[in-house]
């Protein structure tokens, strides 16, 4: 069943470079495109820059996209509506990647626990406590911790409380920004698991954006890869993981020590390379490996090559 | 998960607010000053008990009457008399009340109208900010006690117009505190967590910024609370603020300044009482600054 | 000869309350041109141990070894202006931020300059000369162009690049790189990486690579550290640790990291240790991993001494020689189990 649908979502920024030049035209996202099935995970891979957290900024609805749009169960969410607003805020929530930002340090934890509860529930006094009590246990905590700051948890337990506060709703959708990113080893796999034991138990949807491949591979059903703003590969993990195609997804792997070994054959990301580049050229022309004339002139159109997968590359024209 | 949490935990945790009173007590110097602080608003509160004399009370008989532990001095004078005989003590006991509830009402003046239009400027759009931000920054291009004097000299001196005047040029002080640590608040991750609950801006800024601009505002109301007694005492030196027979400590060394050289005490222990009550002030906000804002590990 | 010979380091850190151990007697060879990798989490005292080394530690730490000596002198035994110019000419560092280990305000060139005349190079032209060999050295193509930029002028990448030119500078024998690829993208890890891995054939320098990532340290390291609350937890060849780690704690790292290939399935849990790292405030009585330790028995409240174990390195573990025994008959008894073969795949 189809949760999520985002059609050609695109967001340019204008960045003003002084006043007597004109404005620069940013493309964070273009021409975006996925659909999120219920209870799976979709994970968006892609270095800094690739425009992936502004993506999420789109679906969550704290930043209006140019064009596109973005339907939940199959009706369109507008982003000035108040109503879309109060369902989406309710229906999609976040995890953020950095723990020790996410949680109001001054605040007790059940009381901005509470506060959500407050703004989106009827629920009374009593009943929010109970709630409260309850996901704190579900995530791996002691109900009595609510009483504490957010100072006193170690960063595993700041992100069990992010969790908390995400699941508080009882969401369909969770969009966790990197949120292993900023934890001890020993840790991500505790957070890890959790994500997933809750995830088979609410039957939740993820988007997980990532940038570690191990993880996504673990985790994720379907994968989205994505630079400069734009998505280079679209398919789902054995697809992705058993034999990408796109020059740059293959670079990623000849980049990660361990998958390396598995294709020996990608090569790394080299040198950028000096080529002449027209405006409408490929986001990756610079630096991939088999740059042709055509690349640096034209952008390889996002096509449908297998069932559920699409590639943006000539070489599979 | 971990064995801690398998028990029942019944350390109580501390509020923030006694969280920042522990990390306060640790500071010996700020201690001190914080029961200098205390002992002078008592002593303010505690006017007319403490005081032997009314402070507008003319000892004829006894004019320049030096302080009890001169060979001259008298016990019924502790700390002397001035040039129409009133007694010294009693004026500067009188006085810490004026001071002191004159300078509250400067910095609760200023504080309320400075944090709402800080607040203002940092919620509405950017035409309502920049006309806020602009005129602050015009009223902190004059030196404030110039333009303190200018006000009065405008809307003339007493002692009302002295408070309007200190507030007015203390406002913009917190506008910019406030404004400040709002904006940099708001790009934390829990609040556009709040955002993503669908919190109103009002639920937002009581529940989420609020404490957590605290202690900036409350070091800013102690500085500004110690700038408010120097100033009120400045424009009562120069005849601006409190009128001759109040016993303001501004006041009483504007009156005795002439004396000087035969009559030092007169001049001398006022002077020490301000600078007492300014440094205990200032060593009070040191403290609150570094036991709110401890640096991070 | 030991480049680096470390006997029972102790650091403190000085507090209100006393002193806080953050590296408790630890014990340290390393030969000439190893790469050796340092793993931890946060806590373990892992940055301290190169802060240490390089005689940065701030004055409220306080540090107590028998030995410690670098290229063969014993540092302990110096003055500690001797000292830190000793250090400076024999070992460099290399931070996790690029961006806030150069100074903004100044061009690549001037810092490059300031570094090569502190150590002696004072001719002008003999400078550039340097900074030129210094940057081509570390894979900077356009030399000229680089040196008159400033430091925001260059991508993450480059700029690590850059300091690890100028670490490069004084011809240290070791090299301290401290997380040097976190702040960076995929892609540019692994050049950085291989970089630093060719320096050490080329120019002959040993390498400390400290991180919390056991898959970087398992393709470039001759042997790994695995530190653990401030305590050496094992510390053995590479092969040995990837194949046969003997600690529970380097066990549980390298369980913790989805293993290649295993795609999600319902159900399907990773292997995580519970419980949360130890502050160092309050270390566990006993072996530091104690209350984590998914094989802790009734003695693990007595601290484990580091025992060596023949053909394997030395390991803080109250149970390594029955474990190793038991690997021992174990892979007589079946060749290699799946997880060893991946390892090993990765490793040759």
């Amino acid at each position: 069943m189809t949760l999520l649908q985002v059609n050609n979502l695109t967001k340019h920024y204008k960045v003003s470079s002084g006043i007597f030049s004109p404005n620069t035209l940013v493309r964070a996202n273009q021409n975006i495109s996925f659909t999120l099935e219920k209870g799976k995970t979709l994970a968006i891979v892609g270095e800094s820059g690739s425009g992936k957290s502004t993506l999420a900024r789109q679906i969550i609805g704290i930043e209006k996209p140019t064009s596109g749009s973005i339907c939940l169960d199959g009706k369109e969410l507008r982003f000035k509506n108040r109503r879309d607003k109060r369902t989406r805020f309710k229906t999609i929530r976040m995890i953020f990647q950095n723990p020790y930002e996410s949680l109001n340090p001054n605040v007790r934890i059940g009381h901005s626990l509470e506060q959500t509860l407050i703004i989106n529930t009827k629920l009374g006094k009593k009943q929010r406590l109970k709630k409260i009590a309850e996901t704190l246990e579900k995530v791996g905590l002691a109900s009595e911790q609510q009483y504490r700051y957010a100072h006193m948890f170690s960063g595993g337990q700041r992100q069990r409380i992010a969790i908390a506060r995400a699941i508080l709703l009882e969401p369909s959708i969770i969009i966790a920004d990197e949120p292993l990113s900023a934890l001890d080893v020993s840790i991500q796999a505790q957070i890890l698991n959790l994500i997933q034991s809750l995830q088979e138990e609410m039957g939740i949807s993820f988007i997980f954006i990532s940038h570690d491949l191990h993880v996504v591979e673990h985790i994720a059903d379907s994968i989205m890869v994505m630079y400069n703003g734009r998505v280079v590969e679209q398919g789902n993990v054995s697809q992705i993981f058993d034999e990408p195609l796109h020059p740059y997804t293959q670079s990623l792997f000849a980049s990660t020590p361990i998958y390396r070994n598995r294709f020996p054959n990608f090569l790394p990301r080299g040198p950028k390379k000096q080529v002449d580049l027209l405006d409408s050229a490929c986001v990756f022309a610079e630096r991939c490996q088999y740059c042709e004339t055509r690349c640096t002139a034209q952008t390889p159109m996002l096509i449908e090559a297998e069932q559920a997968y699409k590639i943006a590359c000539f070489k599979f024209e | 998960m971990s064995i801690q949490s398998q028990f029942y935990q019944q350390t109580r945790v501390p509020s923030t607010l006694a969280r920042w009173w522990r990390h306060y007590k640790r500071n010996p110097l700020a201690l001190i000053a914080l029961f200098v602080l205390i002992v002078i608003a008592l002593i303010a509160i505690l006017a007319d008990l403490l005081a032997p004399f009314d402070p507008a009370r003319q000892f004829t008989d006894s004019i320049h009457i030096p302080p009890s532990w001169f060979d001259e001095g008298t016990t019924t004078h502790l700390f002397g008399t001035d040039y129409i005989g009133r007694d010294l003590f009693s004026r500067l006991v009188h006085g810490a009340r004026l001071s002191l509830s004159l300078a509250s009402a400067v910095v609760v003046l200023s504080a309320i109208s400075g944090i709402f239009l800080g607040v203002l400027a940092s919620f509405s759009n950017y035409w309502i900010n920049s006309l806020i931000m602009r005129v602050m920054d015009f009223i902190l291009a004059i030196p404030s006690l110039i333009l303190a004097v200018v006000i009065v000299a405008i809307i003339g001196p007493g002692l009302p117009n002295a408070i309007y005047a200190v507030a007015f040029v203390l406002i913009p002080h917190f506008v910019l505190i406030t404004r400040s640590a709002i904006v940099q608040e708001t790009s934390k991750d829990y609040v556009t967590a709040m955002i993503l609950d669908g919190a109103s801006k009002s639920r937002l800024f009581l529940q989420s910024i609020l404490p957590n601009i605290l202690p900036p505002i409350v070091v800013q109301l102690t500085l500004a609370f110690s700038i408010a007694i120097l100033e009120i005492s400045t424009l009562g030196f120069l005849g601006l603020g409190a009128q001759a027979p109040h016993p303001e400590w501004g006041t009483i060394l504007s009156e005795s300044h002439h004396n000087i050289m035969f009559a030092p005490w007169t001049v001398a222990i006022p002077g020490l009482a301000i600078l007492f009550t300014l440094l205990s002030i200032n060593l009070v906000g040191d403290g609150l600054k570094d036991a709110m804002e401890p640096r991070q590990k | 000869m030991n480049l680096l010979h470390i006997e029972n380091l102790s650091i403190d850190l000085k507090t209100h309350s006393g002193p806080l151990s953050i590296i408790d007697r630890l014990s340290l060879r390393m030969s000439d041109n190893e790469i050796l990798g340092i793993v931890g989490e946060s806590g373990s005292g892992k940055s301290m141990l190169a802060m240490a080394i390089m005689g940065l530690l701030s004055s409220k730490m306080e540090m107590k070894a028998d030995y410690f000596s670098l290229d063969g002198q014993d540092l302990m035994k110096m003055v500690p202006a001797d000292r830190q110019a000793y250090i400076s000419s024999k070992a460099s560092i290399i931070f996790q931020d690029p961006k806030s280990s150069l100074n903004p305000c100044f061009t690549i060139a001037t810092q490059l300059n300031e570094t090569l005349s502190a150590h002696g190079l004072h001719a002008r032209s003999a400078r550039k000369q340097r900074s030129m060999e210094l940057l081509d050295a570390v894979g900077i193509n356009q030399t000229k162009k680089v040196l008159n930029l400033y430091p925001h002028q260059l991508s993450g990448g480059m700029n690590q690049r850059v300091a690890i030119a100028i670490a490069l500078a004084c011809k240290p024998r070791l090299l301290i790189a401290d997380e040097p690829t976190t702040s960076l993208d995929v892609t540019i890890q692994a050049q950085i990486l291989d970089l630093i891995v060719n320096l050490n054939k080329t120019e002959n320098v040993g390498v400390v690579l400290i991180t919390h990532d056991f898959a970087l340290l398992s393709e470039n390291t001759d042997k790994i550290g695995v530190f653990y609350s401030g305590h050496m937890m094992e510390h053995a060849a590479t092969k040995n640790i990837l194949t046969n780690p003997l600690h529970p704690y380097t066990r549980s790292l390298l369980n913790s990291v989805p293993q290649l290939g295993k795609r999600h399935t319902r159900g399907s849990r990773l292997f995580a240790l519970k419980g949360q790292i130890p502050t160092i405030d309050k270390p566990p009585v006993g072996c530091r991993l104690g209350p984590r330790c998914p094989s802790a028995e009734k003695q693990c409240v007595k601290p484990p001494r580091l025992i060596s174990i023949p053909n394997h390195g030395k390991v803080r573990c109250h149970f390594a020689k029955q474990e190793n025994e038991r690997k021992e008959t174990e892979s007589n008894v079946e060749t290699r189990s799946t997880r060893k073969q991946t390892i090993l795949g990765a490793d040759s």
